[in-house]
């Protein structure tokens, strides 16, 4: 089946107010759409961190429109997606898609199984234009108001005004959902923009986990992925959002990712980067209630060619909260991966105590890495420290393996398995699998 | 008039129409503008001119064989002149290079084992050259500290050049006036080995650059210290590149009580195969109106190395404390006496009254 | 056997292809055929084992993961156990050398006490059953009990027609150990050879009758 799109290139108010009309919106959310737009209009590209000269933002289609309700073959998917769906165990009967709104997929079998087991918990999980219609008022609550205002980057604000897509999940109070929600993103044009917005939800004592899978066949022209995530951690309760990002390496992946935590609230990111051409990714947590923690896990891999800049945004801005950031990433051939990060401790944050490591393995000659963190700390009553290293695998390390029996290359996998292992030993196992064996084919020849 | 003044005069109308950095600092090799803290918040203006310099300002001491002489003596000697004529576009720097009143050149020939103090005796600006010759292996005590802070605003330039195989050993106890920029850069030739030890406690505004460029097989060991008084405000940065295989150990120390910035950076080119590069930042925080920044980077672009750095910020932690008193020591004596283990390295190096003064009286 | 700095590690290392040392001249075979033409994983397949004095980390790389992709990857032909067999045996040498299981499930030598580190070393050699295994240092570093365990391990293993080449520079595991050809090195050469007696005069004299004149 062909898929027939309607693309428009190029942004302005008009194509911001066609967009809006042609989903239904209420009044206040066009409006939000159009502030995001001066706002995105603006400021300018930011310039302290990766080149991001070859993006074009005029010669993108900010919106495409799908014929309605298609259903999409496990055929049209990309080679990664298919092999993860093997692994997740799903029968190749059950692989049928239903398009959204152009720019996201989810399963509708697997959905329509959690939906009704989560609908007997009073839990929301539909996707945000959907929620748009039937739920305003919750979601006109948290969408970009004080998690992630279109005022945070450019980059936000450019999704405030086109954002289409992306998940409203909604736990009420102490209702804790045991399986994972999945949800896989797929670029389905060449040159498209897209611009999934995610709102999660945890009231006091609700825990979920939400993972996410990314991907894009390879085209010629390379895309622009400008997704926002919103979380809402209330009293004691728990999220963990977990990333699988493998973006075909000619596309531009900046997204904004934040978290509000409350007392006794705990966040957790796993995020592991393994595509794209450049991305920027900086997950916040602002821990605004006592006794609040975080947990940020990153893994990546930079291969030819490729620039991955992450890090953790820490603010306590209460007592007695914590965090603890772990970065494992990996260059090879001319790859560059960058830690950024920032802690902050405001005043009167009393009992901060903040823990950040992050280590970079260099595989080849032409491979960089450079970490970038920074701790302000207005309260003397913390205890913030920072450790870093880089440099390539141990010769001892590979001789040591191979003293044992196991090739160059086997014993090189091997130790980047363990440098890795804090993060990965966090994934989902049918995740995991996958992740290494991607992980592992990149390293076939890595090491000379 | 001579060539030196003339550059002097053609400088300073260079330096009063450049305008004034808004806080700039270097994040990865670019430059970044911070608005935490303006200069303009303290009230000492930058000199309207620059001024006369002198021959005189140091007091000398030493043994052994070396040679000092004023810069302003030093116009025709072929080494210097590119460093006595170097400018800059950026204005501090600007004042730093040619607006000095003192200005020496220490001159270490090859071998020598000379041992020299040199001691500011005037409060006011100044520029210090040290050149180290080929397997020189002296040791230099450079002091312009002064406890009770009299001038208004002080810039301080001191440069060592490390001849191939040099081996000196510098310390620098600085700090002379209210508002003071300094900043010590050292060029460490091939297969030196160097020691560095500096202190500086600031006045209201303090803002110190370090950076060290290391040839192949070179080495170098610093650590540098600083105390930032309550009410001030101390920014150090530190910086190591290393142009081939070279080895840096970088010890950041910092007692704060009132906001203090330590920035170490550490940069390994491409094709510095076995470099080693270790630097940490240690600050601890005294008194609830302590504020710390600390943020040490690492840019390498060579994977046949070993680079790591750490850092760490908080108080003193209650169990220590809680010790300390259950030995009969008030907390004031408690509190120095920490400080007094977190300064240990330095105070082999400098007089004891001069690292804890201001803390032992509280 | 052999004074501090008598080569000794040097030599061990060589033999199973350390990258940091180049061989100039000379030969060294395993059943004849030639061992320094090949990389070190090549020497491990032909069935030599070195147990490393200087205990290196893998952090992250489970014991029991490593054992079982090194074993079964020199297995060939019909009869390799499973692999709940493989850990059940893993369980069962662990427990014989008093090495704690949860120890299995941790990163190589992550975190290990030098004694600790010996008995992975020692438990590695029992699963992996080469035909020659260097034992550099192993007697250093453990106390009275681990070191007839250990030692035990090593005579069970030389009955099995193994070979093990034990290197230490004091006497204690020869109290539990016969050998039956003791080399001694000093700075660089071998000086002598000799039956179990030359062990037993240099644990009274020490080395100094091979002094250099």
């Amino acid at each position: 089946m062909s898929k027939i799109f309607q693309e428009v290139r190029g942004l302005n108010e008009g194509v911001v107010r066609q967009l809006s009309n042609e989903k239904g919106e209420p009044e206040w959310m066009l409006k939000k759409r159009l502030y995001s737009l001066s706002v995105f209009e603006s400021k300018p590209l930011p310039t302290w961190g990766p080149d991001l000269s070859g993006l074009d933002l005029n010669d993108l289609a900010y919106y495409v429109k799908p014929p309605a309700q298609t259903t999409h073959d496990i055929n049209g998917l990309p080679e990664n997606l298919r092999k993860t769906f093997d692994a997740l165990g799903i029968p190749e009967a059950e692989r049928e898609f239903l398009a959204g709104n152009g720019a996201m997929y989810q399963s509708e079998v697997i959905y329509e199984r959690m939906k009704d087991q989560l609908m007997k918990q009073g839990v929301l999980f539909m996707s945000t234009d959907e929620a748009v219609k039937e739920h305003p008022e919750l979601l006109q609550k948290y969408f970009m108001t004080r998690c992630v205002p279109p005022t945070y980057h450019k980059f936000a604000a450019l999704n405030g005004a086109v954002w289409s897509g992306g998940t409203f999940l909604y736990v009420p109070r102490g209702v804790k959902v045991q399986m994972p929600v999945q949800v896989f993103f797929l670029f389905d044009h060449p040159s498209m923009g897209q611009f999934e917005h995610t709102v999660i939800v945890a009231e006091e004592g609700a825990s979920v986990e939400y993972i996410e899978g990314c991907s894009a066949p390879e085209y010629l022209k390379g895309g622009l992925h400008a997704g926002v995530m919103e979380i809402f951690v209330g009293k004691g309760a728990r999220v963990r959002v977990t990333t699988i990002q493998n973006w075909s390496k000619n596309v531009y992946n900046l997204v904004t990712k934040r978290a509000i935590v409350e007392e006794e609230g705990k966040m957790e990111w796993v995020e592991a980067s393994l595509g794209s051409k450049v991305t920027m990714l900086y997950p916040a947590s602002v821990l605004s209630g006592r006794g609040a923690r975080a947990e940020h896990l990153y893994v990546s891999l930079a291969s030819e060619g490729q620039v991955l800049d992450t890090g953790a945004k820490i603010t306590h801005a209460a007592p007695n909260t914590s965090a603890y950031v772990v970065s494992k990433s990996i260059c090879k051939g001319n790859g560059r991966a960058t830690y950024r990060g920032l802690v902050r401790v405001n005043p009167g944050a009393k009992g901060s105590v903040s823990s950040v490591k992050c280590d970079s393995l260099l595989l080849d000659s032409a491979s960089s890495t450079a970490t970038f963190p920074a701790e302000e700390v207005y309260d003397e009553d913390s205890d913030v420290s920072h450790e870093a290293s880089a440099g390539k695998i141990a010769e001892e390390q590979l001789f040591y393996l191979m003293s044992r029996g196991f090739s160059r290359e086997e014993a090189a996998a091997l130790v980047v398995r363990g440098f890795m292992e804090p993060v990965t030993k966090k994934i989902p196992l049918e995740y995991a699998v996958e992740f290494n064996r991607i992980v592992d084919l990149e390293m076939k020849g890595a090491v000379g | 008039m001579t060539d030196l003044e003339e550059f002097r005069r053609e400088t300073e109308s260079k330096y009063l129409a450049l305008p004034l950095p808004k806080w700039k600092q270097e994040v990865g090799g670019k430059i970044v503008y911070r608005e935490e803290l303006k200069y303009s918040d303290y009230a000492i203006p930058l000199p309207s001119a620059f001024p006369k310099p002198d021959t005189a300002g140091f007091a000398l001491v030493g043994k052994g064989d070396y040679v000092a002489r004023p810069l302003l003596e030093c116009q025709g000697d072929p080494w210097l002149s590119g460093e006595l004529f170097r400018s800059s576009d950026d204005k501090l720097e600007l004042l730093a290079l040619a607006g000095w009143k003192h200005g020496l050149f220490l001159d270490i020939p090859p071998g020598s084992s000379a041992f020299v103090k040199v001691e500011l005796t005037e409060a006011a600006p100044f520029r210090l050259i040290i050149r180290v010759g080929q397997k020189a292996s002296p040791e230099i005590k450079v002091r312009y500290f002064q406890s009770g802070k009299s001038v208004g605003f002080g810039t301080s330039l001191l440069q060592l050049y490390g001849e191939e195989g040099s081996r000196p050993t510098l310390n620098v106890l600085g700090g002379y006036s209210r508002v003071e920029f300094s900043a010590l850069e050292g060029r460490l030739g091939p297969n030196s080995s160097t020691r560095i030890t500096t202190f500086i406690s600031s006045g209201d505004y303090g803002r110190h650059v370090g950076r060290l460029w290391l040839d192949a097989g070179s080495e170098v060991k610093a650590v540098v210290g600083e105390y930032v008084s309550k009410n001030s405000f101390g920014d150090s940065l530190f910086s190591v590149s290393h142009r081939s295989a070279s080895t840096s150990d970088v010890d950041m120390r910092a007692a704060v009580l009132g906001k203090g910035v330590l920035r170490g950076v550490t940069k390994i080119e491409r094709g510095a195969v076995g470099s080693k590069a270790n630097l940490q930042e240690r600050v601890l925080m005294v008194g609830n109106e302590a504020k710390a920044v600390t943020s040490p980077s690492l840019d390498i672009y060579e994977k046949d190395v070993q680079a790591k750095h750490g850092s760490w910020a908080g108080r003193i932690g209650s169990n220590e404390l809680f010790y300390l008193r259950s030995r009969g020591l008030n907390e004031e004596q408690a509190v120095a006496l920490v400080l007094r283990g977190l300064f240990e390295p330095l105070l082999s190096v400098f007089p004891a009254a001069d690292v804890l003064g201001d803390t032992i009286d509280g | 056997m052999g004074p501090n700095g008598s080569g000794k590690s040097t030599l061990a290392l060589t033999l199973a292809g350390s990258p940091d040392f180049v061989v100039e001249s000379g030969e060294a075979t395993l059943d004849g055929e030639d061992l320094l033409g090949l990389p070190a994983d090549a020497r491990a397949k032909k069935g030599l084992f070195l147990a490393f004095q200087k205990q290196i980390e893998i952090p992250g790389v489970p014991l029991k993961d490593m054992l079982w992709e090194a074993f079964r990857a020199r297995w060939e032909g019909e009869g390799r156990p499973s692999i709940v067999d493989f850990r059940k045996n893993l369980t069962a040498v662990a427990q014989s050398l008093s090495f704690h299981p949860s120890f299995l499930e941790r990163g190589i030598n992550e975190g290990f006490s030098g004694g600790e580190g010996k008995k992975s070393e020692v438990l590695q050699m029992l699963m992996l059953k080469p035909k020659v295994a260097i034992l550099d240092e192993i007697d250093s570093g453990l106390d009275v009990d681990s070191l007839r365990v250990v030692a035990a391990a090593v005579n069970g293993f030389s009955k099995d027609c193994r070979s093990a080449l034990i290197i230490t520079h004091h006497y204690d595991i020869l109290n539990y150990v016969t050998p039956t050809v003791v080399y001694v090195m000093k700075e660089g050469k071998i000086v002598d050879k000799g039956g179990p007696d030359l062990a037993k005069v240099i644990e009274q004299e020490g080395y100094s009758r091979w002094e250099a004149s």
